[in-house]
């Protein structure tokens, strides 16, 4: 992709992931991290009073940066990526990765797209709101 | 609500004395094309660029490098065993003085992603705690910290930083 190619108000693929514990225990251990809240449901009911184990935060960033790493492939650079979080999520729900194009320029002979983006559950409760990314392009002289 | 903490009471002098600290990290072991492999595994991406090195070469990346928020994701990097508590090995603030029993919430993460992580990068990361303040919600009074952590690799060049927000909600409050 090139900066060329996007426009402000375009919206993304959206990309939805349903949540299973096999997801979160391979998060885990993909990512040097073994707290129990990840895969031991009887732990995190009993110190985070959730009702199973559940989905550590940093991934929505990481599914996010996988939505936007295949759509402005091969030549996208997740360059900043931004989210606050709002609720935990749980295995057997399934979450709605979905983003808008705000603003595109550009920058030092690099194309900057700036993103909103938002992971809800498909039932409209909000995970990670508000995020937001930039992402890098080639420029126009490319 | 008997344990409710009254506003202005959490962020006690001596946790102010915490805003600047730091805490320093080197991975023993370069990041590795099977961590990249396997980060990718774990979140289903089939994106040839972080295991496919003809593939790679032929991008502007010019070889394989890493998903881009793995390098703010590891723990690999800290080298620390597993806290008997809650199996947790990643950095934490030892010893940080709350003054009260809380609750950690994740409020947060701002990354800047510099440049594509490479197998053979080694990460060297500072943590240094930016911002610690009081806040009142609707559940009460509860603290924010903002860390900074900054990943560079063994020839010093800067490949991230993270800002990273973590709440401290008052046990009491979350009970109540």
């Amino acid at each position: 992709m090139r900066l060329r190619d996007v426009a402000a108000g375009q919206e993304i693929p959206e990309l939805r992931v349903p949540l299973t514990h096999e997801l979160l225990a391979a998060y885990a251990g993909a990512t040097w991290d073994f707290h129990r809240y990840h895969y031991d449901a009887d732990f995190a009911r009993e110190t985070a009073g959730a009702r199973d184990a559940f989905v550590d935060g940093q991934m929505l960033g990481a599914l996010l940066a996988r939505q936007l790493m295949a759509w402005s492939a091969p030549e996208g650079w997740v360059r900043r990526l931004a989210l606050r979080y709002r609720s935990m999520s749980f295995p057997g729900e399934t979450l709605l990765c979905s983003g808008r194009v705000r603003e595109t320029r550009l920058e030092a002979g690099s194309g900057l797209v700036e993103l909103e983006l938002a992971v809800q559950t498909l039932d409209g409760r909000d995970v990670a709101v508000p995020a937001s990314a930039t992402v890098e392009l080639p420029g126009g002289t490319e | 609500m008997s344990g409710a903490a009254p506003e202005g009471s959490l962020l006690t002098e001596e946790l102010r004395g915490w805003i600047g600290r730091e805490a320093s990290y080197e991975a023993p072991e370069e990041l590795g094309r099977a961590a990249i492999r396997y980060y990718a595994l774990a979140l289903s991406d089939a994106n040839p660029l972080y295991r496919d090195e003809a593939y790679a070469r032929g991008t502007r990346f010019g070889g394989v490098i890493a998903p881009p928020t793995l390098v703010v994701e590891t723990n690999q990097y800290a080298d620390l065993p597993l806290r008997p508590e809650d199996g947790y090995n990643g950095h934490v603030w030892e010893g940080l003085p709350l003054p009260v029993p809380c609750t950690l919430v994740r409020g947060g993460n701002e990354y800047e992603l510099l440049r594509p992580v490479r197998p053979d990068d080694r990460l060297l990361v500072r943590w240094r705690i930016e911002e610690i303040a009081e806040r009142r919600g609707r559940a009460g009074a509860m603290l924010f910290l903002v860390a900074l952590a900054e990943y560079r690799n063994q020839h010093g060049e800067l490949l991230a930083t993270n800002r990273d927000t973590t709440i401290f909600l008052p046990a009491a409050e979350r009970d109540a």
